[in-house]
């Protein structure tokens, strides 16, 4: 018996990869950081070593927070739409693929992408930090504030931790793609849920409960860290790692339970 | 042997298939025929395990198969009415990919079927630059792979020209002669199948009107017709007043034509 998991993920893999429209979100994200770095050129001309660091986190803070969530709903939302509207996915389903199965090889495809864009987006930064502005110890009068080596353990753990938040948008997107009936509507309303939830969050007091309150969160502490203050992880962390957990879970009960209810003629 | 039992299954509130008992034998040609909307294609979905009955069941050489149905599905190629596939990867991708599901690795064999569908020449070109004789051929390739002993095609003959449907009817009828397949087919185009069927049912509104082997049909329904007319009422009245008339149903209403399935008692009154 073949292992379906398995090669139903390698399949996806290989479709992500020959699909042209993957190769122009990624170069959307390649446009965001090139025009973030000619914007920290004009504004600051220092070439300081603190500036390696601002940079970079300035950088990823403006993609992860606004075009990467976007891009991760377009991608999941159109997931499973697009097997149901041209009839893929009965091709799947009859050679004895289960629907669990065929779902969960989608959300592994949708967090490898995820992880694929954002360690392109920060090894682009990185490079395009250390060669523009250097890195090196964060000095005050002389006195190290944080090290260097202090300072990619905070970022890597903050990173890691945005890696949770945005896991819970793209397991959205994936949750929406089931029930809609074509792409366009799964895309709409996954965009329109993010921004209407983004537009109400504050005026219903329901912050603490949507996962994009906590998307700033993780590198805004690393990026007061390297300003020189004394910032530390709050509860806010436990938060954002019950929220988003909680979202992510949610999300994909859903999508196993819709998905296990439909028929494919 | 594919045994259909009580099978029933209802869309909403609308009766697809309706208490259907069908019983197909290893190495028959099985052809299901009925107008647009009949439920043959519910009938297909539920033996290839994709649509659940409401009622009833299927069983699989004795086995049930909603309790077997990934060692079922390795004996079963199924093609689909409007065969469909990724459109930004080739023809050969496709079958790859799906070969892989199947558990055949064998390069040679993926060859080989693409050679016998005449698609070696554009197995390499996207699937969006294919025509729909094209696709029906590739579905039938992806249908065959691992040698399944029971080959399900939903109207694979749909949307093709003479030649077309010639050349897939003349490789169904090469498969057959392989070994002990089964192949049930689904069509509304009578003739094609009376070719190359040995036991045909006739479905109308989710019942089946009449199966059976072909040969036996031909005897014992020889006096059986599908009339077309475009005047129901007045061919209603005429049918009513025939004393020769057995029996008539009106089994479909298409772009203002009704059909009457008719059968009478003595040869030659029609």
């Amino acid at each position: 018996m073949s292992n379906y998991f398995k090669e139903l993920t390698i399949n996806e893999l290989y479709k992500l990869f020959k699909n042209k429209i993957n190769y122009i979100y990624i170069a959307i994200i390649f446009c965001a950081i090139l025009t973030s770095f000619f914007g920290i050129k004009m504004l600051d001309s220092t070439n300081s070593a603190r500036s390696g660091y601002s940079y970079m986190l300035f950088s990823l803070q403006t993609i992860s927070t606004t075009i990467m969530p976007l891009l991760l709903l377009l991608f999941s939302a159109n997931m499973i739409t697009s097997e149901k509207i041209f009839g893929t996915i009965r091709n799947i389903l009859v050679v004895g693929c289960s629907k669990s199965q065929f779902l969960f090889s989608k959300v592994i495809t949708c967090l490898i992408f995820q992880i694929f864009i954002m360690v392109m987006a920060m090894l682009t930064t990185i490079v395009i930090a250390y060669f523009n502005f250097g890195f090196g110890n964060i000095s005050e009068d002389g006195i190290i504030i944080l090290s260097c080596h202090q300072f990619w353990f905070q970022f890597i753990f903050a990173y890691s931790l945005l890696a949770l938040v945005l896991f819970a948008v793209t397991t959205f997107g994936i949750m929406l793609s089931t029930f809609c009936r074509n792409s366009a509507s799964a895309i709409t309303s996954a965009i329109g849920i993010y921004i209407m939830l983004e537009s109400v969050k504050s005026k219903l007091h329901i912050e603490n409960l949507i996962y994009s309150s906590y998307i700033e969160y993780p590198l805004n502490v690393v990026s007061e860290l390297v300003e020189g203050f004394h910032a530390a992880w709050g509860p806010k962390l436990l938060y954002l790692i019950f929220i988003s957990t909680l979202w992510i879970f949610f999300s994909l009960s859903a999508s196993f339970i819709i998905i296990k209810k439909l028929e494919f003629k | 042997m594919i045994e259909l039992i009580n099978l029933t299954k209802f869309f909403g509130t609308n009766c697809a298939v309706n208490n259907v008992d069908l019983r197909i034998e290893d190495g028959d040609f099985f052809a299901l025929l009925g107008p647009n909307g009949a439920g043959k294609s519910t009938i297909l979905g539920m033996i290839s395990g994709l649509i659940t009955p409401s009622k009833g069941y299927i069983k699989i050489n004795g086995t049930k198969l909603d309790l077997h149905r990934k060692k079922s599905s390795f004996s079963i190629g199924v093609l689909f009415e409007n065969p469909s596939f990724y459109e930004y990867l080739s023809g050969r991708d496709n079958i790859t990919m799906l070969a892989k599901l199947k558990d055949c690795n064998n390069k040679k064999e993926i060859e080989q079927l693409i050679d016998t569908i005449s698609l070696s020449e554009y197995a390499d070109i996207l699937v969006n630059k294919y025509s729909l004789g094209m696709k029906q051929r590739l579905a039938l390739a992806c249908a065959l792979l691992n040698n399944p002993d029971i080959l399900i095609l939903d109207e694979p003959t749909n949307g093709l020209d003479p030649e077309g449907i010639h050349a897939i009817l003349n490789l169904l009828t090469h498969y057959i002669k392989k070994g002990n397949k089964t192949i049930i087919i689904s069509s509304h185009q009578v003739h094609d199948m009376e070719a190359i069927c040995n036991k045909i049912a006739i479905i109308n509104n989710g019942n089946i009107l009449i199966d059976g082997m072909l040969s036996d049909l031909l005897n014992d329904h020889s006096s059986s017709y599908l009339l077309t007319t475009n005047n129901p009422k007045e061919c209603e009245m005429f049918l009513k007043n025939q004393s020769w008339m057995k029996n008539f149903q009106f089994i479909n209403h298409k772009r203002g034509l009704k059909d009457f399935y008719i059968e009478s008692i003595k040869k030659g009154k029609q």
